[in-house]
């Protein structure tokens, strides 16, 4: 998010500026959706805030960018996830929490205890896998997923 | 969350899940008002919104239509404006809500979606303004033949589509997405613990004629208070509900009641709605069924309503008599059947099928189509009905109905769930001249599942003609069934244009010929023609609606739908919504309040209303099971995963002993789901009872229990109590006496076919002809004299496990006899 900031600050090409409109034309995303990914962080706000808002090349490219995402089957809060959303605070001196998991006695991971839970789920999900298979070399990974289909 | 304010009153602060942050809720209230009639409702909703955000927002509630709902329009209320909808094509009406918002001002827009699925948006709310929506729309009642039940969503439940995709974005919270094809429709945001969400309410006046009419409701604590003649009025009793499932009323009065209702309309014409129930075609026949049942054993249906369902299908299988053939197709994404083709419901076959629901645990996606597919495969050519229980959680409903209606097959459901579904279930049943019901997982399973099974495979009356006569110009739609099911009541509605005097004729087919009764049009006790016009607009909306797989485009360039056959049916659609005035997937609601101090170009921070999970859905089921969800998104990969299972595996191969688990957020359920037989209420030991009745009507001779305490039949301790002929005699007669004593005879209550298996078998029994004290007894049970006695004591002795010694049971017979 910062970087598409910095690049507002950049993008001082008002020919190429959009109304709100013009953007869901352009890229066929109808406007209430638009303002729901501002909303959910997934976008940045317009570039001109306030009367007469503005949106750039960059929207556009990253709407488009999310559309092809949820169409590879990502959810909305993990393409949030993936653009940045969730970068770690640089802020000095700030404490966090961190769960330290055992996964043999001999390899620690540590999770951040503030992770959303459905990325809890899936990393779960492969430590169980990793566990399974530093217990069982010869156990073919993928006998697991075979598993889940049954 | 409830905090005391100084003078000691409770105020209701939502707080967000885990701190103690009061949580921004947009959507404060919602009360429902209105009337209902066995020919339908006409509701008022009342949204009270108010922003606690400090700029301008634009507030998303998606919600569910109630079966047989359109919206009509909404007001849109605040401190000094009150400003109407309009109804516009789709395209028009975002254009205009668009504008709107760009401008600044405050706008309103309700847009129906797929699955009957609505967005109510309010745009450029202000922070700290107030702002009231009052929305009206129609929605049709679930008919029984002595009155109703209204079924209004509080919440909307989740449900399956192979392509959604599901997760837990915080502790508790849930999401859904679906597919573009479902078009740009917003999901509410799933939260388990709905005491943080708006508040609820209602206040509804309900109508049935009829004697001694009870209103009642499973589902809410409500206050009735009854007014001139047959009018009640009903609210809920506490101060405030949470929106975690749906309101549910009934209305029963004594006797089967035959209504007509209506009256003249604004447009000049007459409209009636004629509520005939199935007793006034005749009889239920016997005949020998086939039929297959259909179980859902989706992982939405975990714990309760599967358990709830299988009693439901164990109780069938006891009323079904050994002519009858059946089967069970049990399906998630995957589907089992219990046998390839139809079987006699003899002993062996049936105890089969008990071991075969034994077996089934919920997991998995809910593919109803496969389901249905398997079923209908099964009946092969020689006809038949299917019986669906479900909770129809499912999305994309509109593609299932496609493909069921092309295997031709009669569907009958049983709907399962506290949250409505049944708009999709009555279209399902009704499509296919099937019948559905829909039960909330609390309430009792036997009487609604015992009055539809009843019904099926046995129909009162074939080939129904309905015409009017008289006036030159009369209009019966929508097309009323050709088949009458018993325990039904058929909803008939007629428009006539001018004044002369109309006769709803009706013929049929019934077992002992043919017949024919005639019905006067004259307007009933309502005068109110003009909303049973909208109801009829509102069912024919409905029907076509459920043919139409396609969102409209609502972008500039394009035409609203693609093919030319969806066009058709689109253009159709819009002509309805007009000529009714109703909403519609082509017709969306549209409202623009302009005020002079509005900012142009400001952008509103859009929000999604949360709502409550419904009351006894998994959280897990949908939330947490989908591991793979995010990184593909085939069905298949929607896999099982029970919460817990997945919790106590996790914890254990990953040594999470110490994790704390509300941090971690599984559930912390108990392991212990064991029932306690002992707790079983009288109506709990009938419908085991019913369950247990062997094929030739006779109940075995013993039980054997087991540890937990609940009963077990057991195929060896069958077959040798099938020798034990007078073991079962006693056993048959208690449990006739039993059913007696409760109200159920041969003629009345959800058991009467039991009763009457039961009492042939007796009679019919060489025990009986052999014996006059049996005889004495037979004879006297056949009348419905039952000789006084805590029979039901006995009874719970013998299905934890005692024989019945035959000399104390006649002692007891003759005691009380003398």
């Amino acid at each position: 998010m910062r970087a598409i900031e910095q690049e507002h600050r950049q993008e001082e090409r008002p020919s190429e500026w959009l109304s709100l409109r013009e953007l869901a034309q352009r890229t066929g995303c109808p406007a209430r959706t638009i303002r729901f990914y501002i909303a959910r962080g997934l976008l940045p706000g317009p570039i001109k805030a306030g009367r007469d808002a503005k949106y750039g090349p960059e929207h556009e490219r990253r709407i488009e960018h999310i559309r092809r995402l949820q169409r590879q089957g990502l959810t909305l809060a993990e393409i949030a996830f993936r653009l940045g959303e969730h970068t770690p605070s640089d802020t000095a001196l700030s404490a966090t929490l961190w769960w330290r998991i055992e996964v043999a006695p001999d390899l620690v991971v540590h999770l951040r205890h503030d992770m959303p839970p459905w990325r809890r789920h899936l990393i779960d999900h492969w430590l169980k896998q990793l566990q399974r298979l530093l217990q069982n070399p010869q156990e073919p990974s993928h006998k697991e997923s075979n598993h889940e289909q049954v | 969350m409830s905090k005391s304010n100084t003078n000691g009153a409770v105020t209701f602060v939502p707080t967000l899940a885990n701190t103690e942050q009061p949580l921004a809720l947009s959507l404060q209230e919602l009360l429902l008002t209105g009337r209902i009639t066995p020919a339908g409702a006409k509701l008022h909703v009342r949204h009270t919104f108010r922003s606690a955000h400090d700029k301008p927002v634009e507030v998303v509630y998606a919600f569910m239509l109630p079966r047989d709902g359109a919206l009509r329009r909404f007001r849109i209320v605040g401190k000094d404006f009150r400003v109407n909808s309009e109804l516009k094509p789709v395209k028009e009406a975002v254009r205009e809500y668009e504008q709107a918002l760009e401008q600044g001002s405050l706008a309103g827009l309700a847009r129906t979606y797929r699955d009957g699925l609505v967005n109510l948006n309010l745009g450029n709310l202000r922070p700290d303004e107030t702002v009231v929506v009052w929305l009206e729309l129609l929605a049709g009642v679930e008919l029984h033949e002595r009155g109703f039940r209204f079924r209004f969503p509080f919440t909307v439940a989740p449900a399956y589509h192979s392509q959604m995709r599901a997760v837990e974005v915080a502790p508790g919270v849930g999401e859904i997405e679906l597919p573009e094809e479902f078009g740009d429709v917003l999901l509410p945001t799933w939260t388990q613990d709905a005491q943080k969400l708006h508040a609820v309410g209602f206040n509804l006046k309900v109508s049935l004629p009829g004697t001694n009419v009870e209103i009642s409701s499973p589902s809410h604590a409500v206050r009735v208070r009854q007014g001139e003649k047959d009018r009640f009025e009903v609210s809920l009793a506490p101060e405030r509900d949470v929106p975690n499932r749906d309101l549910v009323l009934d209305a029963r009065s004594r006797e089967p009641l035959q209504l007509v209702s209506g009256g003249p309309a604004s447009n000049g014409k007459r409209y009636f709605a004629v509520n005939i129930p199935a007793s006034v075609f005749g009889k239920v026949p016997e005949a020998a069924r086939r039929i297959v049942f259909v179980l859902d054993r989706s992982g939405s249906m975990a714990d309760l309503p599967l358990k709830q369902a299988k009693q439901a299908l164990l109780a069938c299988l006891g009323a079904l008599s050994e002519k009858d053939q059946f089967s069970i197709v049990a399906f998630d994404d995957q589907v089992e059947c219990f046998t390839p083709n139809l079987v006699l419901a003899d002993a062996e076959h049936r105890e089969q099928a008990r071991e075969f629901l034994g077996s089934i645990d919920s997991r998995g996606g809910t593919e109803l189509a496969q389901g249905i597919q398997a079923a209908a495969s099964i009946l092969g050519d020689g006809g038949g009905d299917v019986l669906v229980i479900t909770d129809g959680q499912v999305f994309g409903t509109e593609d299932i109905l496609a493909s069921v209606r092309k295997l031709g097959v009669r569907i009958h459901a049983l709907g399962i769930g506290s949250a409505s579904q049944d708009r999709f279930l009555a279209q399902l049943a009704r499509e296919s001249k099937g019948i559905s019901r829909f039960l909330t997982p609390r309430e009792r399973v036997s009487d609604a599942t015992l009055e539809l099974f009843a019904a099926v495979g046995r129909p009162v009356a074939d080939q129904v003609r309905w015409q009017i006569v008289g006036p030159a110009e009369a209009m019966i739609a929508p097309e009323p069934s050709s088949l009458i099911h018993a325990g039904s009541t058929v909803l008939v509605f007629v428009e006539v244009t001018g004044d002369d005097p109309a006769v709803l004729q009706v013929s049929w087919l019934s077992p002992e010929g043919a017949k024919q009764t005639e019905i006067p049009l004259n307007a009933g006790t309502v005068q109110d023609g003009e909303i049973i016009r909208l109801m009829q607009g509102a069912r024919l909306i409905n029907d076509l609606e459920s043919r139409i797989t396609v969102m409209p485009s609502i972008r500039e360039t394009e035409s609203e739908v693609s093919s030319k056959e969806e066009q058709k049916l689109f253009q159709s659609l819009k002509q309805l919504s007009q000529e009714y005035g109703l909403a519609s997937r082509a017709m969306a609601l549209v409202a623009v309040v302009q005020r002079t101090d509005d900012v142009p170009g400001q952008l509103p921070h859009t929000q999604v209303v949360p709502v409550g999970l419904p009351q006894d859905v998994e959280f897990g089921a949908y939330f947490r099971s989908n591991l793979y969800s995010f990184t593909a998104n085939s069905a298949r990969l929607i896999r099982r995963h029970s919460s817990r299972a997945q919790a106590r595996y996790l914890c254990s191969a990953l040594d999470l002993s110490t994790w704390d688990p509300m941090v971690y957020g599984f559930p912390v359920a108990s392991e212990d789901d064991s029932d306690q037989s002992s707790d079983q209420s009288s109506e709990d030991v009938l419908l085991t009872l019913a369950g247990l009745i062997e094929p030739d009507g006779g109940m075995p001779a013993r039980i054997i229990a087991s540890s937990a305490g609940k009963p077990v039949t057991a195929k060896r301790v069958r077959l040798r109590g099938k020798k034990d002929a007078e073991g079962r005699w006693l056993a048959t007669a208690l449990a006739l006496m039993c059913f007696l004593q409760h109200g159920h005879t041969l003629h009345s209550g959800q058991y009467r076919h039991h009763v009457q298996r039961l009492l042939d078998y007796l009679q019919n029994s060489p025990l009986t002809i052999a014996d006059s004290r049996k005889q004495d007894l037979v004879a006297r049970l056949s009348r419905g004299e039952v000789p006084a006695g805590d029979w039901e004591q006995l009874l719970r002795r013998w299905l934890a496990g005692d024989a019945i010694s035959a000399s104390s049971f006649w002692a007891s017979v003759v005691t009380q006899t003398a």
